[in-house]
């Protein structure tokens, strides 16, 4: 077929070849080197000596294969030659005449650079993810949104006991094998990954185990989209937190638990030496008074207490529920005022509200109110006389409230340990006051609500100044806050809000 | 008079309620179980039982089912007084039967507790 083709045909194909094509006589003239050939050889397109070729290609034994093919009509085949940074598939093949006749040859250069390169670096890709998913005490999965088809790694026998041909490669055995209460949470996240196309997720639920238990799991994942968007793959880790969960529950237990106990006695030391002081017992001697109080007192601030440690419990396993709203801060902090009248009655303290700005803002207002009882509770402790006022103002996208003493004032030292747990401070009477976790607590919720809480001044002698900001309704920090909270109690349907005293039915 | 009915195993504590309870006119009787509790509520009829939950026998939430499933336990009216955290999860069901109030002990001093029993009683008879 070769001597039907005109020669000007083969010309032109032989120039137009990506290989490079270098073709010589019997003396091993080069009679043609293509494009391909002299852009890889650096050398001319005709007229030198394949000895020049041989000098490059030291790592092969190209004279050898020339010469066999000259002389033995041998057809030879090299693979993976590397020449300087260059790798290539090489041939060797003799050229016949009409008569069959050896006139020649061809040495013909598969450039293969780019192919092993791709081809070592998906290898070395491989390699690493097959040392990281065995390396991870998680479980890997790949799921084809197409196909619903999902591969798993070894993670699924080492965490969850399946032997290989116990796992079913498909959406639907994955979805089978959750808790079937955490069933319905698991559809809508895989729903809203397909529809909306979400980016990562998060998810907690329950997967059996091989032998029927069930395992905490944490779900991690993250979306891959095509050139158009659509969600096509979703990788993801399963971690087993069953470890983490369980002493979770045995914290849980603990607390509640405890604070039980403590609240037994401490309802019967309170409700008593109250029905003493009453004189449920009988005439109580003057001398009798004070001590008592004292007791009061003291029994007052353990069950104070442990209220709070049961918040803070519940606080810092985020499973304390907020409720915003919006409603106007000014009403809130009035009302505050009032319901607090009857304890500076008898004190030579003026409690009251001064420039009250009415503005509206979004925060949970039964921690609202509880974070101002706090602050002039607080306040109440350290003023003998002079006054107690709050004050509301609007500074850009959030809310400013301050309560302003007449107090003794906390020296700067004491400052910054105001807001750590179980902090005591002098109260400059000898004994010390706890200002217990009330403005951890404080601090901590108005924080969530997308605000803060500090203190503006205080001056020993002087008084203090402390402050807390909430968002404006509305405002975009309101927003993002509103988003993070639904989302949070979304994922956590155990949130429940503070009610320490009493619940009316 | 009208009769109260206290359910309580704390000794202390049944003592205190007690001597609070007769010193404000009341005719109190006692319970230290659910078993004693449901026996007595059923034989006395007192116009108002105070509920402790966590008891020998069965607990308040027990007691109260059971209670609500007599002809005249339907109506009776009951403060479950406990020591519980509020938002524990065994309690999710105490609402569904209708208690008045729900009280935690410790946080509820004698005033506030004689408060809301005179507010039930009287809301009671204005009912009657």
């Amino acid at each position: 077929m070769v001597n039907q083709l005109s020669s000007t045909i083969i010309s032109a194909l032989v120039q137009s070849l990506s290989n490079g094509v270098v073709m010589f006589d019997l003396q091993k003239q080069v009679l043609l080197a293509n494009p391909a050939a002299t852009r890889f050889t650096g050398l001319p397109t005709e007229g030198y000596n394949l000895s020049e070729l041989f000098v490059l290609f030291t790592s092969v034994s190209l004279e050898k294969m020339v010469d066999e093919a000259l002389s033995l009509e041998k057809t030879s085949h090299v693979k993976e030659a590397s020449v300087a940074q260059f790798i290539y598939d090489i041939f060797v093949v003799p050229v016949k005449d009409e008569l069959n006749k050896v006139v020649g040859g061809a040495i013909i250069f598969h450039d293969i650079t780019d192919i092993k390169n791709a081809s070592a670096s998906l290898m070395e890709s491989n390699e690493r993810f097959e040392f990281v998913t065995k390396a991870t005490n998680d479980a890997v999965y790949d799921w084809n949104i197409l196909t619903n088809s999902v591969w798993f790694n070894g993670g699924m026998h080492t965490l969850f006991g399946y032997s290989q041909d116990k796992v079913e490669q498909t959406l639907e055995w994955f979805q089978e094998h959750i808790h079937p209460d955490d069933r319905q949470k698991l559809d809508i996240e895989l729903e809203q990954i397909i529809k909306t196309a979400k980016q990562s997720s998060k998810l907690e639920y329950r997967f059996r185990r091989a032998d029927g238990t069930y395992a905490d799991v944490q779900d991690r994942g993250f979306l891959s989209k095509d050139s158009k968007g659509k969600p096509i793959r979703f990788i993801g880790v399963l971690e087993d937190i069953s470890k983490v969960k369980e002493l979770e529950r045995m914290k849980d237990e603990f607390v509640s638990v405890a604070s039980h106990e403590l609240r037994t006695p401490l309802t019967a030391i309170d409700g008593l030496v109250s029905m003493i002081l009453d004189g449920e017992y009988g005439p109580v001697g003057e001398n009798l008074k004070q001590p008592l109080e004292d007791v009061t007192t003291s029994s007052e601030r353990l069950i104070n207490l442990v209220n709070d440690l049961l918040s803070l419990s519940r606080i810092n396993a985020g499973r304390m529920k907020y409720t915003l709203s919006d409603f106007s801060i000014g009403e809130v902090v009035t009302e505050t005022i009032q319901l607090l009248q009857p304890v500076v009655k008898n004190r030579d303290i003026k409690l009251a509200a001064s420039d009250i700005e009415e503005v509206s803002v979004q925060g949970d207002v039964d921690k609202i109110k509880q974070v101002l009882n706090n602050l002039i509770g607080n306040s109440l402790k350290f003023t003998d006389k002079g006054s107690i006022t709050v004050s509301v103002k609007t500074v850009g996208d959030l809310v400013e409230v301050r309560v302003v003493d007449t107090g003794i004032g906390i020296a700067k030292d004491d400052q910054s340990k105001l807001f750590g747990q179980f902090q005591q401070l002098d109260s400059g009477k000898g004994r010390p006051i706890g200002t217990g976790l009330g403005l951890h607590i404080s601090k901590d919720v108005i924080r969530k609500m997308g605000g803060e809480l500090w203190i503006d001044s205080s001056e020993k002698g002087v008084g203090s100044t402390f402050a807390f900001s909430i968002p404006k309704s509305q405002s975009p920090l309101a927003q993002k806050v509103k988003q993070e909270i639904d989302g949070e109690a979304e994922a956590n349907p155990n949130q429940k809000s503070d009610t320490a005293t009493s619940v009316k039915v | 008079m009208e009769k109260i009915l206290i359910v309580e195993d704390d000794q202390v504590l049944v003592n205190m309620y007690q001597k609070l309870l007769t010193n404000h006119g009341y005719d109190v009787h006692i319970a230290m179980d659910g078993e004693d509790g449901l026996e007595k509520a059923l034989s006395i009829h007192p116009d108002l039982i105070l509920l402790d939950i966590l008891m020998p026998k069965f607990d308040g939430m027990a007691l109260m089912h059971k209670l609500r499933a007599d002809d005249w336990g339907k109506d009776a009216s009951i403060i479950i007084f406990s020591n519980m955290d509020v938002n524990d999860e065994r309690l999710a069901g105490v609402i569904a039967d209708q208690p008045s109030y729900y009280l935690v002990k410790a946080n509820t001093p004698p005033e506030m507790m004689l408060g809301k029993i005179k507010e039930i009683l009287h809301n009671k008879k204005e009912v009657q």
